[in-house]
């Protein structure tokens, strides 16, 4: 109720001139008259910045992501509901395809100029710019046909979506605006390689225009970037109180591109928040806390991350014995019935992490159906329909056989570099000997694995049994998958990660199920009802099994006393945490001194 | 003595193409490119990756890749690194810049420990300070360097969570101190920095170049000529300073040709450890994204620096040595 009184007030305010934008109190712990200004954030990255320029950036995290103010519209970290931001208001049509957004009045570039709708026209401009090469270049494509922006007049942009689809918010909340008085001189007269040539690392941090809270003091390579306050945003970002935000005078993000020497500079106390990546580096911090060495606060499994491991296998049209055997559900039932997540949560992961057994990444729980788990670890299961796949005999040296003699052996490939998936591995592969199936492990770099993967329509390059990968990133709207996942036909251009069959052939009815109601879900602006279809989707997943879920880690986060401002408790996850500033909203963090 | 440099330097061309195309074969042979990685991205289209693979030229046949390669570095050119999309010699400087501050501060401190600890303990044998510096040559040469950091590193942040003190915990600088310092300050700032692992780096060294020193010192000072001297009435510094020293220096002055690769290669884990921004953290990074122009650039630079480091140190030998005469 709240918030919807605080949304309407945010749209009637968009009306009125130079209006700004309040930050709901629900989005702090702090009250308003708690809070000090000033001060310096000193945060840890774990590798060297490569530019400033937001069309060339392909890292995560990257500068230019943190100097932004942020999109039309934003995402309320509390309720998840969409409001507006940089637009005042807006309106959607009756088809929901065409969105006509106000533009803010009163918002300035960190240089004092007016941001206005040319920005995002010249942001439209050069991130679908083909030669410049974006990232963000796929995002304005719906499973390719193109989003398009057009502005109506100063104050007022039109984007119009191929078509309805409940991702078009989501995708809204990251049209951001990009200096016009900057980019388009240059664009103008050196095309596409003069943007690229743009905002390198080494640019005088005078020259780069943000919208954002923060804007760039100095870069020193290889040591840190320093932020400092944009003295323009606090005039239309305003806290509940109606206090000039950000708080903080500026952020230091020190680079410390090893895992242990990061916890040595937090238990030193010379930075000020920390996510501890696995049990020991928490141990410590845990250690030094309750020994009063560091005084902050700690919370151990806040949520699991947004990503997954999984094990696919190869059901390609090949018509091998493996492939077929691969290709027969109950195959893959009997598999997920020999995975011991629980071991792999307690072995592997340390206790810190949980069992997965849906796409769906554990940390959106609303989303994640009930009744998955029906091929959960149960070994007798397996056997059985193990037997009934005519595997009856046993080989000397305890392997599972059928009358043809073909062996119930395969090779379980995952990278090299990645211990977790290693350790579940080792795991699976303890379990299937129990029950006499033979998994070799093979453990190859990653680059390789994704040739292996990706390769198409060669076939014999295509040749694994069985593959541990992951998946990392989605939004929140229709948290199930992605196109690529999930299409089955006119690859290349979607379904390149639709890893268990990339013969260009939707060879199973349950693929196609799928496909079906995962775009019907993405049609479905009703939340109930997309979140109906998304169960309906776990539940064909859960039973056909294409990819096998394993777990799920989980996230720490750590600050010390003087960092505050972070999320209200139930808030805090790996979805509303930033890599820099942990759970918090950096603009409302401020330094207690 | 000129034909022998013209020959020498004649060598450097198959030596240096051989380095540098066993380095990009290497580099190359290893599975995927530096798109690889965005494959695991469902929200980045498959034509998008080849668009970049066609933009960075990684779509050509190996060999073309290579010339192409070699065609820039010898017009100057070291190409361009994928991830900072900056001219490779740019993003080169600094981390150079930064590992010689280690390797320059670890080398004086290298020749003005080892050289007395050598010369004491020759000229006093198998006394206690002599067994002492023994015992931590051995000590020092048995543990290894990115170990005993992690001891250094341990035993500083013990000392600031107990008594408050503000040790330098890696990095080049801290990040306690205000922005907008006098540029002594600053200087004092990495130098503190860098000393805890320039010592280290140089502890293996000093122990082997001692005990390497104190062996050639007295086998020269049981030589005929420095009794001679001695029963001349030459007083006992200058046998030593002048006499033995000189002699026993020879083969360390040999090794000067090696500092030059050393001062490319940089302080190796050391640097990681210490979270020192130099050239090894970067060539990590590179090797980890395959971004090939970077590592190619510090292996043919530091192919090139350690056959001028060798000629020099051949030659400083023929100075030093009037034994040694090349033609």
């Amino acid at each position: 109720m709240k918030k919807a009184l605080f949304v309407a007030m945010a749209m009637t305010l968009g009306s009125s001139l130079a209006a700004p934008f309040v930050y709901p109190a629900a989005w702090t712990t702090n009250k308003p008259g708690d809070v000090q200004t000033g001060g310096t954030l000193r945060t840890v990255n774990l590798q060297d910045f490569k530019t400033l320029n937001p069309f060339v950036s392909k890292e995560s995290p990257n500068l230019p992501a943190y100097m932004t103010a942020g999109g039309l519209l934003g995402q309320d970290p509390i309720t998840d509901e969409y409001y507006p931001y940089m637009a005042s208001s807006y309106t959607q049509s009756a088809d929901k395809k065409t969105f006509t957004f106000n533009v803010r009045p009163g918002m300035k570039w960190s240089d004092g100029k007016p941001i206005t709708a040319d920005d995002w026209i010249t942001s439209y401009t050069l991130y679908t710019n083909k030669d410049i090469g974006s990232n963000g270049y796929d995002g304005f494509f719906i499973n390719d046909q193109p989003i398009k922006v057009s502005k109506v007049d100063n104050d007022t942009i039109k984007v119009v979506f191929p078509k309805a689809d409940v991702t078009a918010l989501e995708f809204l909340t990251g049209f951001e605006p990009e200096p016009t008085h900057v980019f388009m001189p240059v664009f103008k007269s050196k095309g596409a390689d003069g943007i690229k040539n743009m905002w390198t690392i080494s640019t005088d941090p005078k020259d780069i225009v943000v919208s954002g809270s923060f804007m760039l003091d100095r870069y020193q390579r290889g040591e840190r970037a320093v932020l400092k306050k944009n003295p323009y945003f606090g005039e239309w970002n305003k806290d509940s109180a109606g206090k000039a935000l950000p708080y903080l005078d500026g952020i230091q993000i020190n680079v410390v591109p090893d895992a242990n020497a990061q916890l040595t500079q937090f238990l030193a106390g010379n930075i000020d928040v920390y996510s501890p990546g696995d049990r020991d580096k928490l141990a410590q911090v845990k250690a030094a806390m309750d020994s009063k060495k560091i005084s902050g606060v700690l919370i151990p499994n806040a949520s699991a991350r947004a990503s997954s491991d999984f094990v696919v296998f190869n059901m390609d049209d090949s018509n091998t014995f493996k492939t077929k055997l691969f290709s027969n559900p109950k195959f893959r039932q009997a598999f997920s019935m020999i995975v011991n997540r629980d071991a792999m949560v307690d072995l592997t992961l340390g206790g810190l992490g949980q069992p997965t057994y849906t796409g769906v990444y554990p940390v959106y729980k609303d989303w994640v159906a009930t009744g998955v788990d029906k091929y959960k670890y149960n070994p007798a299961g397996a056997i059985k329909l193990l037997n009934e796949l005519g595997f009856t005999k046993k080989a000397p040296d305890g392997v599972l056989m059928d009358r043809n003699g073909n062996r119930l052996e395969f090779t379980l490939i995952t990278n090299a570099e990645n211990t977790r998936r290693q350790g579940f591995a080792k795991i699976i592969q303890d379990e299937a000997k129990k029950i006499g199936m033979k998994v070799n492990t093979s453990f190859i770099a990653f680059n390789q694995m994704t040739d292996m993967l990706d390769a198409k329509p060669d076939f014999s390059r295509r040749g694994f049994d069985a593959i541990l990968i992951g998946l990392v990133g989605g939004g929140k709207v229709f948290p199930v998958s992605g196109p690529n996942v999930i299409q089955c036909t006119n690859l290349p251009d979607g379904g390149n990660l639709h890893m268990f069959n990339q013969s260009n052939k939707c060879r199973f009815p349950f693929e196609t199920q799928t496909i079906n109601l995962y775009w019907k879900g993405r049609s479905e602006f009703n939340l109930a009802k997309r979140k109906a279809i998304a169960d309906q989707i776990q539940k064909v997943e859960a039973e056909e099994q294409p990819y096998t879920q394993l777990a799920a880690q989980t996230v720490h986060f750590a600050w010390t006393d003087r960092t505050q401002g972070e999320l209200p408790r139930a808030a805090i996850n790996s979805l509303n945490a930033s890599t820099l500033y942990g759970p918090r909203m950096i603009d409302l963090t401020w330094i207690k001194r | 003595m000129l034909p022998y440099i013209f020959r020498r330097v004649l060598y450097f061309i198959p030596t240096f193409l051989l380095a540098t195309l066993l380095a990009f074969l290497i580099v190359q042979l290893a599975p995927g490119d530096f798109l690889s990685q965005l494959k695991e991205n469902p929200s980045v289209r498959p034509e998008t990756v080849e668009r970049l693979r066609q933009e960075f030229g990684l779509d050509k046949p190996l060999f073309v890749q290579y010339f192409l390669w070699l065609k820039n570095f010898l017009s100057g050119n070291l190409g361009i690194s994928f991830q900072y999309k900056r001219p490779v010699s740019e993003v080169l400087v600094g981390p150079f810049v930064n590992s010689m501050i280690l390797v320059l501060i670890g080398t004086a401190l290298h020749y003005a420990v080892s050289i007395p600890i050598g010369v004491y303990s020759a000229v006093r044998p198998y006394s206690t300070g002599d067994k002492v510096f023994t015992f931590f040559s051995y000590l020092f040469l048995g543990i290894p360097s990115f170990f005993f950091a992690l001891l250094v590193i341990w035993g500083m942040l013990k000392l600031q969570q107990n008594f408050g003190w503000d040790m330098p915990l890696g990095n080049k600088t801290s990040s306690r101190l205000p922005p907008d310092l006098p540029w002594w300050r600053s200087a004092w700032d990495i130098f503190i920095h860098a000393l805890a692992p320039s010592i280290i780096l140089v502890l293996r060294g000093i122990s082997s170049e001692s005990r390497f020193l104190r062996g050639q010192m007295l086998e020269v000072l049981g030589q005929d000529y420095v009794r001679t001297a001695r029963a001349k009435g030459v007083t006992e510094n200058k046998v030593v300073y002048k006499h033995a020293l000189r002699t026993a220096l020879i083969p360390l002055i040999a090794g000067l040709g090696g500092l030059l690769p050393a001062l490319i290669s940089g302080a190796g884990f050391l640097e990681v450890v210490f979270n020192w921004p130099g050239l090894t953290p970067l060539q990590l990074t590179a090797l980890n994204n395959q971004d090939i122009y970077i590592l190619q650039a510090v292996t043919a630079i530091a192919t090139l620096l350690y056959l001028v480091g060798n000629l020099v140190s051949d030659l400083l030998l023929s100075v030093i040595d009037p034994r040694i005469r090349y033609h």
